[in-house]
């Protein structure tokens, strides 16, 4: 292992660089990091802090960084309960590296639909991609925060190297706090829930309390004849 | 963007850019398009034009996203209205240009940002608010979500409520009831979901609202009662944060609540310039009208909220009186009893008066707005003396009324109308009026040397009886000069700074002319100029003294000492005018009263303006050329006498007028020499007079001169004034490379000048980007001048043409131009094709006359 940690040194940023632009294809979905930061949302930011804890030897986080930032990661696909990533190395043919987390149990979902729902100008603002801060319980609550804890999740990787999280599963794992950055929305996806669920129960919620006494007050209806010359249409 | 320093100046309409990389050229070419593109990127440039359009392009775009139905209409109108012009216009910061900008401009380029958005947004794949935002990341359409508050007349429910949404029905954008919206967005969730939030949010802070929608009435239009109107009214602003378009009657808006008023100036006591006392007075006023003492004593009676007051609606808010109240009191100890002139201005200059209290209206009374529109102060209609020679145009006549009002109310003023529109006879006229009337006595004129001369024939034609002493002599001589004759002392800045007994003395008035010359307030002779002591002060110039702030302080510091603050004190408060542009308008009521500004270009000038205005340039020769001519002419006269009529003499008379002549031009030319330098010509320095007020305005000129080998020197002394490149043409260019330099001189770049040779191209050029042609020397043939001429006076031209014809005072150019003048006298066929020709009459004077005409004469 002397050799390829040895060999690894050696691969300088540019070197990554060139040999991930070669092995990209039509149809992959690479991570691209601009800026000096990968995540800049205080949410993304969190999932970058929160990823150490998966990591079994520390100093495979700071390759994973470096990784990233190269460019190295040439296809990343979030879906349900599952991260797929395409990781270029020091070889030729990229390493492939699947991530599987665990769904949350029906119990948590139902907190978290609690939580989530309980302020209806707190769901439009993760619509429009913003996390709103008042909602960082839904995530950082050890016991029913969206954040899976290191048993929920199982990382693999087809390189030789022996560490659980290696420095391509960093990639990876930095690669999706990226992600998330654009849209806050894929939270609930890796962990099979339905934001769609959400939407319908707020507004269900809402119209409920707004329809629940229409009509109760009847004399302070403006009648139609007198509302259309009031208001004008 | 580098920081490679282009210039930019604003232009009658629009802006131009000048030099810099390739982003200054863009923004040159595609003004409004890439004015739009800097706003995307995050670079700023430290340039106060660019700043203040920038900001006129953030109205804009904030105009935009007010507009209703900007989300679903793919046609919408943006108008402008008198709250955005009247806002941009208070931030138009001390610029080059900035004159230009008026309503008009305004709205000029106000149409032209429509055209741009609409183009903007065809373009643009996407939404209208995604395309908007990346140009002001603010952009934030309003929510299609508005409440509507009523008056109604049942006495139990005095209001009504709706909330709406707007949407389109049959391709129409509509106001409709929040009910139908759950009709609408039924497949749509999150469509209803983000209505459904705001409406939330904006209940998160008004319990009224929280109940209307808890008990169904937010569908409906409902009935509400005074004190439930009053609590949504005061969540006015709140809702508008959470995107909601509130409508609500307009006695809420602000500036029709009870708020106190202070009406200064409706009178002025006493004629004693800046110490004169300004009336003041206090008052109430609500929805435009005055309240008494009772009114308001009632009110305060009144319990909290909206009550009927004189059948409107008025809000009674217990503190807000009290403090109004407090404000009246303290505002009434301070100046109930008036204020200065000079302390008015002082607080209006610092912003102070609009910031005294809050909600304090400021109106101006009826001395005071009269005095800021130049109306006449006591509307005295002047009687021009018969002394005065001539006839006055309309503007000039206001502008004599408006001089002689301001110096008897004892203000220092500017008279700084656009080259070309006469301030010397305006100048003239009122001297005339003064002297006779005994309220002067000795007048002190301060000129550039190479002016002497000029208002010396002006004064001779318009005002002849004035008597005139030119003070140009050693100090020895000076000291013995009697300064207690009545009459116009001139001299120049240079003399007025070093000799003592100038500037030692006493004036009754002291007049600047070309005052720009006193813009450097450390220089030496602007300090010395303004220790003399004077009880009054008038400056002359043409330049736009707005154009920097120094300049313009330091003009102050002459006219009206004291008025700008010191100079630390006013850089100081010029700096907060990025934060605070408003500071510019406090800035512009202050000055404006003590400028008089007209432009060649405004409406009701030009009607009364010709096309082109001829002046004879009476220029002074410069030491070393005295010496020179003196001593060609003492020579030639003598080979004159000895030589016998014939070939010969004739040759030697016009070798001798040839050779005077390039000694006027200068001695260089003359000598053969290379070096070219500014002081010892007297042409070159009338040049560097008309060029400062050229460059000042970003405009052209072209130069005729009969010699070729005037040509370089004349192109680098004017490279070296403009700091800009120009273009010659001569013989011996080539007719391809001649059409190449025109339409290069006629393009959008900034070629300020063009010095042609008169035989080369006196005629078929079409040079109409220029608006100042000078004729450097003299061709003596009205016509091939007036030919040349038309290279900028032609169709094409659409500014006012200003031509100078250069003449050294006292030498033979100065004569032959004065028979030409009076050529009634003499028989046109004088005049021939040929220089030769038009001169052949000379050489046919005899010997007397013609060491008359080459004599050199001093004054």
């Amino acid at each position: 292992m002397n050799f390829y940690f040895e060999n690894y040194s050696q691969m300088t940023m540019e070197e990554l660089k060139r040999k991930s632009k070669q092995s990209s294809k039509k149809g992959y979905n690479p991570v691209i990091i601009e800026d000096r930061k990968i995540a800049k949302t205080w949410w993304g930011k969190k999932w970058c802090e929160n990823l150490e804890n998966y990591a079994d030897y520390s100093s495979r986080i700071g390759r994973g960084k470096r990784y990233v930032r190269s460019g190295t990661v040439i296809d990343l696909k979030i879906e349900e309960g599952i991260i797929k990533g395409l990781v270029q190395g020091s070889r030729i043919k990229p390493y492939k590296v699947i991530i599987n987390i665990k769904p949350l149990s029906k119990e948590r979902k139902d907190e978290i639909l609690e939580i989530a729902t309980s302020q209806i100008d707190n769901l439009d603002s993760l619509m429009s991609g913003e996390f709103p801060e008042e909602l960082s319980d839904v995530f950082l609550n050890p016991y029913h925060g969206l954040f899976p804890s290191p048993d929920e999740i199982s990382i693999n990787c087809n390189c030789p190297d022996w560490a659980v999280m290696c420095k391509h599963a960093a990639a990876v794992l930095y690669g999706v706090g990226a992600r998330l950055d654009e849209n806050p929305l894929m939270f609930f996806l890796l962990r099979s829930m339905d934001f769609n669920l959400f939407i319908k129960k707020s507004i269900e919620e809402k119209t409920d309390l707004m329809f629940k006494n229409i009509g109760a007050n009847k004399q302070r209806l403006i009648p139609e004849e007198i509302a259309k010359n009031l208001f004008g249409f | 963007m580098d920081n490679i320093t282009f210039d930019l100046w604003f232009t009658e309409d629009g802006y131009s850019v000048s030099g810099g990389d390739e982003w200054a050229k863009n923004l040159h070419e595609k003004p409004i398009d890439n004015l739009f593109e800097y706003l995307k990127s995050s670079d700023a440039i430290e340039n106060l034009g660019l700043e203040f359009l920038s900001s006129f392009a953030k109205e804009f775009l904030i105009k935009v996203q007010s507009i209703d139905s900007l989300l679903l209409e793919s046609k919408i109108t943006i108008e402008i209205n008198d709250t955005i012009v009247n806002q941009i216009l208070a931030a138009i910061p001390l610029y080059p240009g900035s004159e230009y900008i008026d309503k008009e401009w305004i709205e000029f380029i106000w149409n032209k940002m429509e055209i741009w958005c609409y183009k903007t947004i065809a373009a643009f794949k996407g939404s209208i608010e995604a395309c908007l935002s990346s140009y002001l990341p603010s952009f934030n359409v309003a929510d299609r979500s508005y409440f509507h508050l009523v008056e109604t007349e049942n006495e139990q429910y005095p209001f009504g409520f709706l909330t709406s949404y707007t949407t389109k029905v049959n391709n129409i954008v509509k106001h409709m009831p929040l009910s139908y919206a759950l009709e609408e967005f039924k497949e749509d969730e999150r469509a209803l979901l983000h209505l459904l939030s705001i409406i939330f949010k904006a209940s998160k802070k008004s319990e009224v609202l929280s109940k209307i929608i808890e008990e169904g009435e937010i569908f409906d239009p409902t009935y509400l009662t005074t004190s439930e109107a009053y609590n949504l009214l005061k969540h006015s602003s709140y809702f508008k944060e959470c995107g909601i378009g509130f409508r609500f009657p307009s006695w809420w808006k602000q500036k029709n609540k009870i708020h106190s008023q202070a009406k200064i100036g409706d009178e002025l006591q006493s004629n004693m310039g800046m110490q004169s006392l300004l009336s003041v007075s206090l008052n109430f006023v609500i929805n435009d009208e005055l309240l008494s003492e009772k009114d308001l004593l009632d009110l305060i009676g009144m319990e909290e909220g909206l009550v009927r007051f004189k059948n409107k609606w008025i809000e009674i808010n217990h503190k807000r009186l009290q403090e109004l109240l407090d404000q009246y009191e303290k505002f009434e100890a301070l100046y109930g009893k008036g204020i200065t002139f000079s302390q008015y201005l002082e607080m209006q200059r610092k912003g102070e008066l609009d910031e005294l209290f809050e909600d304090l209206t400021i109106e101006h009374g009826q001395w005071l707005s009269s005095f800021k529109n130049h109306k006449s102060l006591e509307n005295k209609q002047l009687d021009i003396t018969e002394s005065f020679h001539g006839k006055l145009r309309e503007y000039q006549y206001d502008g004599v009324n408006w001089l002689y009002n301001m110096f008897t109310s004892g203000f220092g003023t500017c008279l700084a109308d656009d080259m070309g529109l006469g301030k010397t006879v305006q100048i003239l006229a009122i001297l005339g009026n003064l002297f006779e009337n005994n309220i002067l006595k000795n007048t002190l004129l301060i000129v550039p040397s190479s002016l002497i001369g000029n208002w010396d024939c002006e004064r001779e034609k318009f005002l002849p009886s004035l008597p005139l002493y030119v003070l140009d002599k050693s100090e020895k001589i000076l000291q013995q000069f009697d300064f207690e004759q009545k009459g116009l002392y001139i001299t120049t800045y240079k003399m007025a700074s070093l000799r003592e007994s100038i500037n030692t003395r006493f004036w009754d008035l002291i007049i600047l002319d070309e005052a720009q010359a006193i813009k450097n307030p450390s220089a030496k002779q602007t300090k010395v100029i303004k220790t003399i002591e004077s009880s009054r002060r008038i400056a002359m110039t043409g330049t736009p003294i707005e154009n920097s702030i120094t300049d313009l302080w330091s003009l102050f510091d002459f006219i009206n000492p004291g008025l700008l603050g010191n100079k630390t004190e006013f850089t100081r408060l010029m700096k907060n005018t990025k934060n605070n542009p408003q500071i510019y308008s406090s800035l512009r009521e202050v000055i404006q009263p003590f400028i008089l500004r007209r432009l060649k270009t405004d409406k009701t000038i030009i009607k009364d303006l010709p096309k082109k205005i001829e002046k004879d340039m009476y220029v002074p020769l410069s030491t070393k050329q005295v010496l020179l001519y003196k001593k060609l002419v003492e020579s030639a006269t003598k080979q004159i006498t000895e030589e016998k009529e014939g070939i010969g003499k004739n040759g030697l008379v016009l070798a001798t007028i040839l050779k005077s002549k390039q000694i006027c031009n200068h001695p260089s030319q003359y000598l053969k020499g290379d070096e070219f330098k500014e002081k010892d010509s007297g042409k070159f320095l009338a040049l560097k007079q008309l060029v400062e007020v050229i460059k000042d305005k970003h405009e052209r000129m072209i130069v005729f001169t009969q010699y070729k080998t005037m040509i370089k020197p004349l192109c680098s002394y004017l490279e070296s004034l403009f700091g800009y490149e120009g273009l010659y043409i001569d013989g011996g260019v080539s007719p391809k490379e001649r059409s190449a330099r025109v339409k290069e001189f006629n393009s959008d770049k900034y070629y300020p000048f063009m010095v042609i040779t008169i035989k080369s191209g006196g005629t078929g050029l079409n040079l109409t980007s220029a608006n100042h042609v000078v004729h450097f020397d003299r061709w003596w043939n009205p016509s091939v001048e007036n030919q040349a001429t038309d290279r900028a006076f032609r169709i094409g031209q659409t500014k006012v043409v200003n031509v100078y014809k250069f003449t050294c005072k006292g030498t033979i150019e100065d004569k032959i131009n004065d028979i030409i003048n009076n050529k009634k006298a003499l028989s046109s066929s004088i005049i021939g094709k040929s220089e030769e020709s038009t001169l052949s009459w000379i050489t046919k004077l005899d010997d007397t006359k013609l060491k008359q005409l080459f004599a050199y004469s001093e004054n």
